[in-house]
């Protein structure tokens, strides 16, 4: 799958960042607004920082944020979807009422609204972006709970006297992993790109560099240094397209309907 | 019928509610005391607990929700210091130059997107429509700022063919002059938002599509003897449709971030270059009043999508 090559290119390249290139990010000093050339691929910014090292590492923290982000979702969304599923009647109604309320609140404003408010640093970004996205996760895990609830072989392991909890997560969910595997490979690009979002607006965290963050830092430089915003933001879109990539090519993979006949 | 839009308007309701008191909750769990701040370093302990008591922040917290959502039911969303206005008239000042860039944007980005999802699940062994739909795949992708920034540029600053940000030039043109001038200042944004909205109904529609047309009842149309277009657009579109509805609704909240950010790039006089003005000014009640009133107008929204659906699909009323 091409999708998943580029993941595996873009992540090699982000770890062994300090191998490709002999600057540190952070360092200024060197001659500002450089035009890409032999010494600098993608030139320099307004602070004398070397634009390609920058991207390199701000892969590291925008793959970062976006797999753990996914990955906080994710546990949230099967945790809620299951109990919903299984348990059904009231829990399941309360539990898909807190669902639709957070899967309508528009979630680019929440967000700013918490960051700003709980402080613009990497652990609150991360964990915010997890906690708004897990909705679309957890009515998957749930259609698939409802669906195989009746299955015999939950019956079977009901009549060996097997709890709640035992039925749940070695039974049931180890089937349903599917769509969630897919959907988590969507929310890694969305995550990715909510937190650009912030980043443009200021709220990202100050003492790393992202993706996102070098975007907003170029944007008042756009008519000098068209490079400062092109580059970030070509890996940027290269690093989602490749996530969704390998979320569709996983998505036809297990559910064969979708292919075209 | 009428007892399913009842229940929906039912459910409705404490969703709204909830939005509002997450609101409140968030207000309060900012760190820093207001009346600290408002009261200013020099005050004295007695001052403070006389400001406490005039703002109402000394009863308990259940009794200042009350006074909060009785506040909000009467259109008071609090004061921007930054602006100097209150805070629901200046929201409803900006509104209109956000309707008209969404309305654009969504009118063409559901008429098109649509037709592409429509073409290439119909043509899906072509090459050229395979290319189509990797290409919504990547539109899908780009940040719509990144874009918004390229857009311009390419157009505005390179080719000088376009405005580069605002709503109207300065010139203040009027008449049949002021409509261009507004039409070649809503290109490029538009442009931006198009790519985006056009790809994600192109996506749904297509995946939508597909399985219908693997149904029964589309053999059975196309045994009947019916041409393909007929067979594609008035049976399989219809009930294509349907998950399409529900589904942006479900989005608006994302296609609402990209009209936020878009808003900025292009200078774009709306609710979204509010948002980021009041973000850099940390002026809190401007940002809550936002989300409270983008995500209120996400909940009717969400309840209209479903009346609709009721309507057109009757199965779901009896469900």
């Amino acid at each position: 799958m091409l999708g998943g090559s580029i993941v595996a290119l873009l992540a090699l390249a982000a770890l062994c960042a300090p191998l490709l290139t002999p600057y540190d990010p952070l360092r200024r000093g060197g001659l500002a607004l450089l035009a890409p050339r032999a010494g600098h691929w993608f030139g320099t910014d307004d602070l004398g920082r070397d634009t390609f090292t920058q991207v390199l590492y701000g892969m590291r923290v925008s793959l970062m944020i976006g797999v753990t982000s996914a990955a906080t979702a994710v546990v949230i969304g099967v945790l809620v979807g299951a109990c919903a599923g299984y348990f059904g009647g009231a829990a399941d109604d309360v539990l898909m009422r807190l669902t639709e309320l957070f899967q309508v609140i528009p979630r680019i404003f929440l967000l700013i609204l918490m960051v700003a408010l709980l402080g613009q640093r990497l652990v609150v970004i991360t964990t915010a972006i997890g906690v708004l996205s897990w909705p679309g996760t957890a009515r998957l895990v749930r259609a698939e709970f409802l669906s195989r609830r009746e299955a015999e072989y939950v019956m079977a392991a009901r009549a060996i006297g097997a709890g709640a909890a035992r039925i749940i997560f070695r039974q049931i969910l180890p089937n349903s992993l599917a769509p969630v595997v897919v959907n988590g490979s969507l929310l890694v690009g969305g995550a990715i790109l909510l937190e650009a979002g912030l980043a443009f607006f200021g709220l990202g965290d100050q003492n790393t560099i992202s993706l996102g963050q070098m975007i907003y830092a170029a944007f008042p430089l756009m008519r000098d240094a068209w490079w400062a915003s092109l580059f970030p933001g070509l890996f940027l879109s290269l690093i989602v397209v490749a996530f969704n990539l390998v979320g569709d090519g996983l998505n036809e993979m297990f559910n064969p309907r979708a292919l075209p006949r | 019928m009428s007892r399913y839009w009842g229940r929906r308007l039912l459910q409705a309701i404490p969703l709204s509610l909830g939005v509002v008191v997450l609101t409140f909750v968030l207000i309060h769990a900012a760190p820093g005391d207001p009346v600290a701040t408002l009261a200013g370093e020099q005050s004295t302990a007695q001052y403070q607990a006389q400001l406490r008591h005039d703002l109402g922040l000394d009863r308990p917290l259940y009794v200042q929700l009350v006074r909060y959502v009785a506040a909000i039911v009467r259109g008071n969303l609090g004061y921007s210091f930054t602006f100097g206005q209150p805070v629901l008239a200046l929201i409803l000042a900006r509104t209109p130059a956000t309707l008209l860039l969404m309305a654009t944007a969504l009118v063409i980005s559901t008429i098109l997107g649509v037709a592409l999802g429509v073409e290439t699940a119909t043509h899906a062994r072509s090459p050229w429509w395979n290319l189509a739909s990797v290409a919504a795949a990547i539109a899908y992708s780009l940040p719509a700022f990144w874009v918004g920034e390229i857009l311009i540029l390419i157009f505005a600053v390179q080719f000088r063919w376009l405005p580069i940000v605002g709503m109207t030039s300065l010139e203040g043109y009027s008449g049949l002059a002021h409509w261009l001038d507004l039409g070649r200042h809503l290109v490029l944004p538009t442009l931006t938002l198009v790519s985006f909205n056009l790809a994600l109904f192109a996506r749904l529609t297509r995946a939508s599509m597909l399985e219908v047309l693997a149904q029964e009842y589309v053999v059975v149309a196309r045994a009947k003897g019916l041409t393909p277009r007929n067979v594609v657009y008035k049976h399989a579109l219809r009930s294509a449709l349907l998950p399409v509805i529900t589904i942006v609704g479900l989005n608006l909240g994302t296609m609402l971030a990209g009209f936020v950010l878009v808003e900025t790039v292009f200078g774009w006089p709306g609710l979204g270059r509010l948002t980021f003005d009041a973000v850099g000014a940390r002026d809190y009640p401007v940002i809550s009043g936002l989300f409270l009133l983008t995500s209120e107008a996400v909940i009717a929204a969400n309840l209209l999508t479903d009346l609709l659906y009721g309507i057109v699909d009757p199965r779901v009323r009896y469900a």
